[in-house]
C-alpha cells in the first residue's frame, strides 16, 4: 500500500467507513504480531496484544495527524501497549530461534544445500537477535528488516532522531560482538 | 553490510488467521467521538447532484420567497408611513410659560388660524399656559395669541418657518406614536 493509498484508507475509516481498516490490519499485521511475540515469547499474547493494539489504534485514529506516516505511530501504540503488559505481568520471555523452518521439497541438492546454510544464518542471526535487550533489537529491526528511515524508527521508539541513530548504531554493534562470540565458542567446542 | 542483509531476510511468523477479523468485529461499533465527527462533516467538501427540472424548481422557489420577502418588508414599511392615527389623533400639548398674560389661544394651519375654541389654560402654580390637541400626523405651523392681540410663535419650538409678512411660525411635525410636549 503506497503512503497516498494509506491517506485515502484513512480518510475513510475517519469518515466512518470501519470495514476500510481491514486493509490496514492486514497491511501491518504481521510486523506488529511479530514485535510483539518476539517480547512476550508467547504467540497467545502475541495475538491477544496484537489485537488489542489495533483496536485502540482505531479508537484514537481521530487524534492522528493525517499526512503522517501511520506504521510508526501504530507501532508506538502496540509498543507501549506490549510494555504496559510485560510491566504487569512481568512474563517477558525471549522467543525461540526454531521458527526459521526448513521447506524440504525442492529436488536439487545445489538448492538444497543454499537453504540449508540460509536456515543456519537466519537461525544465527535470529539467536543473536534475541540476546539483544529490546531497545537495541526493535532499533535495528526497524531499520533493517523494516528498512523505516530513521525518523520513522524514532517516532515509532518515541525516541529523538539521534537517540534512534545511536540505538540502532550501537545495536549493530552488540549484534556483532555476539555472532562473533558465538563464532568463537563455537569453533573452540569444535 | 551482511549483518544488515541477513537481518533483513529473517521470516516472519504468520498472525492468526482470525486477527483481523477479530479486529473488526469488535470495532464495528465503536464510534468517533461527536465533536470530531461534527467537525469533520463540516469541514468535508460535498457535491450536489440535480436534475435541470429541478434546479428550475429550486430557483422558482426561492424567487418566489424573495418576491414575497420583499413584498411583505414594502407594505410593512408602507403600513408604517401611512399608518393613520390613532382615532381622535396624536395627543400633542402645547405650553407657554407666560404668567403675565391674561389670555393665551393657539392658532395655526390645524385650525384654519381660528383662535376660538383653542383657548389655552393657565396653570395657577406653574403660571404657564397648557393645551392639550389631538392631530393627525402631518406638519402644522402655528402661534401663539397673546390677549387676543399679540401674536408670537412658540419660543420652545424647534423648528421655525417665515409666514411671508417678516413674522415666524412655529412648525409642528406629528408622527405615528409621536407624543409631543411643547
Amino acid at each position: 500500500m503506497d503512503p497516498l493509498e494509506e491517506q485515502r484508507v484513512i480518510s475513510a475509516v475517519l469518515d466512518g467507513d470501519a470495514d476500510a481498516y481491514a486493509m490496514l490490519v492486514n497491511r501491518y499485521q504481521q510486523p506488529i504480531f511479530n514485535m510483539i511475540y518476539r517480547m512476550t515469547g508467547s504467540r497467545e499474547d502475541a495475538a491477544d496484544l496484537a489485537q488489542d493494539a489495533f483496536i485502540r489504534a482505531y479508537e484514537q485514529l481521530y487524534r492522528f495527524h493525517e499526512g503522517k506516516k501511520f506504521f510508526p505511530w501504530l507501532y508506538t501504540i502496540a509498543l507501549n501497549h506490549t510494555r504496559n503488559f510485560l510491566r504487569k505481568n512481568k512474563t517477558g520471555r525471549t522467543v525461540a530461534i526454531d521458527d526459521c523452518e526448513l521447506h524440504t521439497n525442492s529436488d536439487h541438492a545445489s538448492q538444497e544445500e543454499d537453504k540449508i546454510c540460509a536456515l543456519l544464518d537466519c537461525q544465527r542471526i535470529q539467536g543473536a537477535l534475541t540476546r539483544l535487550s529490546w531497545e537495541y533489537r526493535e532499533a535495528v529491526i526497524l531499520r533493517y528488516r523494516e528498512e523505516l528511515p530513521m525518523e520513522d524508527v524514532a517516532t515509532a521508539l518515541s525516541i529523538s532522531l539521534s537517540g534512534a541513530k545511536m540505538r540502532v548504531h550501537r545495536g549493530l554493534k552488540k549484534l556483532r560482538e555476539i555472532l562473533e562470540t558465538n563464532d568463537d565458542g563455537n569453533r573452540n567446542a569444535s | 553490510m551482511l549483518i544488515a542483509r541477513q537481518i533483513r531476510q529473517t521470516p516472519y511468523l504468520d498472525p492468526p488467521v482470525m486477527l483481523a477479523p477479530s479486529v473488526l468485529k469488535a470495532i464495528r461499533h465503536k464510534r468517533f467521538p461527536i465533536r470530531f465527527r461534527m467537525l469533520r462533516w463540516a469541514r468535508s467538501p460535498r457535491s450536489l447532484t440535480f436534475t435541470p427540472l429541478q434546479a428550475a424548481f429550486v430557483a422558482s422557489l426561492l424567487i418566489l420567497v424573495s418576491a414575497v420577502g420583499v413584498s411583505h418588508l414594502l407594505q410593512s414599511d408602507y403600513r408604517h408611513a401611512s399608518q393613520p392615527a390613532a382615532p381622535g389623533g396624536v395627543p400633542i400639548t402645547l405650553t407657554l410659560s407666560m404668567p403675565e398674560a391674561r389670555s393665551v389661544s393657539v392658532v395655526g394651519t390645524f385650525n384654519a388660524w381660528d383662535q376660538k375654541g383653542f383657548e389655552m389654560r393657565k396653570d395657577q402654580e406653574k403660571g404657564a399656559w397648557t393645551l392639550m390637541l389631538h392631530l393627525p400626523a402631518g406638519h402644522y405651523e402655528y402661534a401663539f395669541v397673546l390677549d387676543g392681540k399679540e401674536v408670537i410663535p412658540d419660543p420652545r419650538a424647534e423648528l421655525y418657518s417665515d409666514d411671508g409678512f417678516g413674522n415666524q411660525n412655529a412648525v409642528l411635525i406629528v408622527g405615528n406614536h409621536h407624543e409631543r410636549t411643547s
